[in-house]
């Protein structure tokens, strides 16, 4: 008998959004939540954009919790929180064993790593710190370990727990990794998402020095343009998803709502160049084709594609033709589209936070839109849901992720109940 | 039937020797190889004595257009791959496309480069920080690297973890062929001797602050005051065990059952219930009982709470049978190498098996606990069945049940 | 090095070397004329060279700069801005 994964709660922080309800607001208007950098001062950098929560950590977090937290972990607490809340999930001495945390994180702490860098070498003077100048809990942040740590303590977790790094696809894969703690027995109940807060110099000079991202600096409710001609690199951003799965038998034990399954995944690398992308895109394709198989879901069964549509030139063409080869003519009747658009690209929570969006997008059988397509590419052909959400019944949908290192990762999404 | 996972190649570059060869001598020979931190000037800095790779340069087994966008940690994880990849006589184009995947486990990522990089972010300004730094500092480099390098378009993973993860990642790679993948490169490797990277971890007090290198790790003594970190690593090459004697592979050992637990950091004493549960989850799934088991890879983390905490967890799971059950530590005499350390001390495990020598713990004369704990002599031993532990900082515990091939 | 100073080959091989990690020498790129693919200098290497040109030039080369498909080209189009910078 094979083990099921149920989506029985989702938390979110996003740009424009903090939590599941203001979150579904903002994709479903079409509202853009790229601004220019008010989390430091950006003069002297190339790219000044960024999509930045406005997240009041006091509501949701013990004062103890903030002091004790960077900002990405602070993210993904709030968004553990109202996704407990939601599935009403409690633990007890029995049920902690068999509860397990799967997060993701591309770039961890670097935020408080780098004010305190600062600080230790007097502004880069000194190859050598001075380490009295640090915190002493700085080996919280040193890695983004603690972030699951942190996680399982809120959630009562004492199973597996672990936090996943692969770039830009940390997100979906810290969800694929946890649907098989499930599907292995491994674990009944998985808390799994995604937190990043990269906005910080380091990280945009980083993007900078690789011309990533996008320099419409004059123009940043505009400058996120996945799939439009004009696109120039994606715009940085900040945020938190987690999903709470569940293995079907037991969410229905406990009368949980099923709001969908995660019933596939699967996740190649490219072989090919730390950030360059092929133009036919064979190895996301791969990607989607394996996770379908897991899913027992037929290309032309596909819904939704919700994009990874970053906004740079090559990513949208490499994903257009991978989309078109996993699920043939059908490509051309789904509905894709890309909420970097609106909430920006948040390394790796971002995938987290699409899976949220595919989940929420089932619920209302409403597509988010693609905003600011205004400049069709002949490379990008497919209906991208320019500006304006669109009502489709969704039954299974599908989300794509790409990231440095050529990862290419796909993960199905279908409905709570097993058609029978 | 369930595929199972078998060690066909193993590649290491630890302080103690490169190679599998150099490494498994110094291992019998008890050898203490830490010493003087010499990576940057550690004067005055709590951490002086630590497990340094010496006298082997892993960029000189790389390209110099790898090696200039790619921090040393990396670096590790190419060469130790390449040693794997040898003993394994495996030449990854000769499986099918998306059949061989990697996945490597990192506490530090890439440190140094990344603080070379950003203290040119601000003693110079932002367009002073170079292309790469983009591609080298962040944990997911070593898997993307290796993936470009050998051609691997299976799963690619990438855990952020310590010691404990280590192993997960292991455990990973074993569920990546659970789930069809015929091949997988799978290790950890870390580079942490950086100023600021250490700077960040004076605060959590488990590091020997020792000046002496014969008394800076000395797990399970009643003079443990922390533990000596180090650099280094290993990556094996993990192969499907029905196709990897199809090819003609010989099975250094198998993965036989993992188990992982997480009861949070401080204070220890809660990780032995949690070790216990996660040793028992691996011998469950490695349908194994307690009394196959003939000798015990301990964490180890030379923290009298943490030790006490370990060794009771050992006799939850053992009992009476802990009296006479072989406990050694030999990273004792290289340090511990974060993520690094679970791979090294499971290659160590397979050549146990293998050779029926259990390796002494280094630097150890006896030990305050009841554990019949190996020194000074390499100890014979029949047994099939090696069980390795790790904890991390962060709150893991996790358990890895290895096994002789063919059992 | 004054914005006026021309750039060699042989300082364009050593940039090519240290930044990129492509050997190569001022005899090379005089006499094969290698392009960046024949040096296997991605387009990471070559951003990398471009950055640490117009630090060392002290001028912006620009993003034609970044497209540049050979050594060669680079060169002509470095030593066309010095001289009209001049």
């Amino acid at each position: 008998m094979t083990r099921e994964a149920v989506v029985t709660g989702v938390g979110v922080v996003a740009p424009g959004g903090v939590g599941a309800k203001a979150f579904w607001e903002l994709l479903s208007s079409g509202r853009t939540a790229t601004r220019a950098i008010t989390l430091f001062d950006p003069e002297g950098f190339r790219s000044r954009i960024a999509a930045e929560c406005d997240f009041d950590a006091a509501g949701v977090l013990t004062p103890d919790e903030i002091a004790r937290m960077d900002r990405y972990v602070q993210f993904g607490m709030a968004a553990t929180r109202e996704a407990v809340a939601e599935a009403g999930l409690e633990t007890d001495e029995e049920s902690s064993w068999r509860t397990a945390v799967s997060m993701g994180s591309a770039v961890g702490g670097t935020t408080q790593l780098e004010a305190e860098y600062v600080t230790a070498s007097e502004r880069g003077a000194s190859w050598t710190i001075d380490h009295r100048k640090v915190t002493a809990d700085l080996f919280r942040v040193f890695s983004p370990a603690p972030l699951a740590g942190e996680v399982a303590g809120a959630v009562g977790a004492r199973g597996p727990v672990h936090t996943v790094s692969t770039g830009c696809t940390s997100g979906l894969d810290a969800i694929g990794y946890g649907l098989r703690l499930i599907e292995e027995g491994k674990a009944d109940v998985v808390v799994a998402g995604a937190a990043e807060s990269p906005v910080s110099p380091i990280t945009v000079a980083c993007f900078d020095a690789i011309r990533a991202t996008s320099t419409r600096n004059d123009d940043p409710a505009h400058a996120s343009r996945p799939f439009d001609r004009t696109r120039d690199g994606f715009v940085l951003g900040e945020g938190a998803a987690v999903l709470v799965l569940e293995e079907a038998g037991h969410a229905r034990r406990r009368g949980a709502r099923a709001r969908c399954r995660v019933s596939g995944f699967a996740t190649r690398g490219n072989a090919y160049h730390m950030t360059g992308l092929t133009r036919e895109g064979l190895e996301m394709a791969e990607a989607i084709e394996r996770a379908l198989r897991h899913a027992r879901v037929d290309p032309s069964g596909i819904d939704y594609v919700n994009a990874h549509g970053s906004g740079t030139q090559q990513n949208d063409r490499h994903e257009t033709a991978a989309v078109k080869r996993a699920l043939g003519a059908h490509a051309h009747d789904t509905l894709v589209s890309s909420i970097k658009s609106m909430v920006g690209h948040s390394l790796g929570a971002i995938g987290a936070i699409e899976l949220a969006a595919c989940v929420l997008a089932m619920d209302h059988d409403t597509v988010p839109p693609t905003a600011n397509l205004d400049v069709p590419d002949p490379d990008c052909d497919l209906d991208y849901v320019p500006h304006e959400a669109r009502e489709a019944p969704l039954r299974n949908v599908l989300s794509v992720g790409s990231g440095f290192g050529g990862f290419q990762s796909a993960v199905v999404l279908t409905p709570g109940e097993r058609a029978r | 039937m369930t595929r199972r996972t078998v060690v066909t190649g193993m590649g290491v570059i630890a302080p103690s020797g490169v190679g599998v060869d150099a490494f498994w001598r110094s291992a019998l020979a008890g050898h203490g190889a830490l010493g003087r931190l010499s990576r940057y000037p550690a004067d005055g800095y709590p951490l002086t004595v630590a497990g340094e790779v010496r006298g082997y340069d892993p960029a000189s087994a790389i390209d110099t257009r790898v090696t200039v966008q790619t921090d040393r940690f990396t670096q590790f994880a190419l060469a130790a791959a390449d040693l794997a990849l040898e003993q394994a006589r495996l030449s990854p184009d000769t499986l099918p496309p998306y059949s061989f995947g990697a996945v490597t486990a990192s506490a530090a990522g890439g440190v140094e480069f990344g603080q070379r990089e950003i203290e040119r972010l601000w003693s110079r300004g932002p367009g002073h920080v170079g292309p790469y730094q983009s591609i080298a500092w962040f944990y997911a480099a070593s898997t993307g690297q290796l993936s470009i390098r050998h051609g691997l378009k299976g799963p690619c993973g990438v855990l952020v973890a310590d010691e404990s993860g280590g192993l997960d990642a292991l455990a990973h790679a074993a569920r990546d062929i659970r789930y069809g993948t015929t091949a997988m490169l799978a290790g950890g490797a870390e580079a942490p001797f950086a100023p600021f990277s250490m700077a960040c971890q004076y605060g959590h007090g488990l590091l020997s602050e020792a000046d002496d290198p014969d008394h800076a790790y000395l797990p399970f003594s009643d003079l443990a005051r922390g533990f000596t970190p180090a650099e280094g690593g290993a990556v094996l090459v993990l192969e499907e065990e029905e196709a990897a004697r199809a090819r003609g592979a010989v099975p250094q050992a198998r993965i036989a059952g993992h188990g992982t637990t997480w009861t949070g950091g401080e204070p220890h004493v809660h990780s032995a219930e949690g070790l216990a549960k996660a040793v028992l989850g691996a011998l469950d799934e490695a349908g194994c009982a307690p009394s196959d088991v003939g000798v015990v890879f301990a964490d180890g983390l030379a923290h009298p709470a943490a030790d006490r905490a370990e060794a009771d967890a050992l006799r939850q799971v053992f009992g009476p049978a802990l009296d006479s059950l072989p406990v050694t530590v030999p990273k004792a005499g290289f340090g511990r190498a974060y993520a690094g350390a679970a791979a090294l001390d499971v290659t160590l495990a397979a050549l146990t098996l293998r050779h029926g020598l259990v390796p002494p713990t280094p630097y150890a004369t006896g030990t305050a606990y009841d554990l019949d704990l190996v020194t000074g002599a390499p100890r014979p031993t029949d047994t099939a069945t090696a069980l390795v532990l790790a904890r991390g900082l962060a709150g893991g515990n996790s358990a890895l049940v290895l096994r002789a091939p063919g059992h | 090095m004054s914005a006026s100073t021309a750039l060699s080959h042989e300082a364009l091989a050593e940039v090519i070397t240290r930044c990129a990690g492509a050997h190569t020498d001022a005899a090379a790129l005089r006499d094969t004329r290698p392009t960046f693919d024949d040096l296997d200098v991605d387009s990471l290497g070559l951003l990398g060279i471009v950055a640490e040109l117009e630090k060392t030039l002290g001028i912006q080369l620009g993003p034609d700069a970044e497209r540049c498909t050979s050594p060669g080209d680079l060169l002509a189009l470095a030593n066309a801005q010095l001289r009209a910078a001049a």
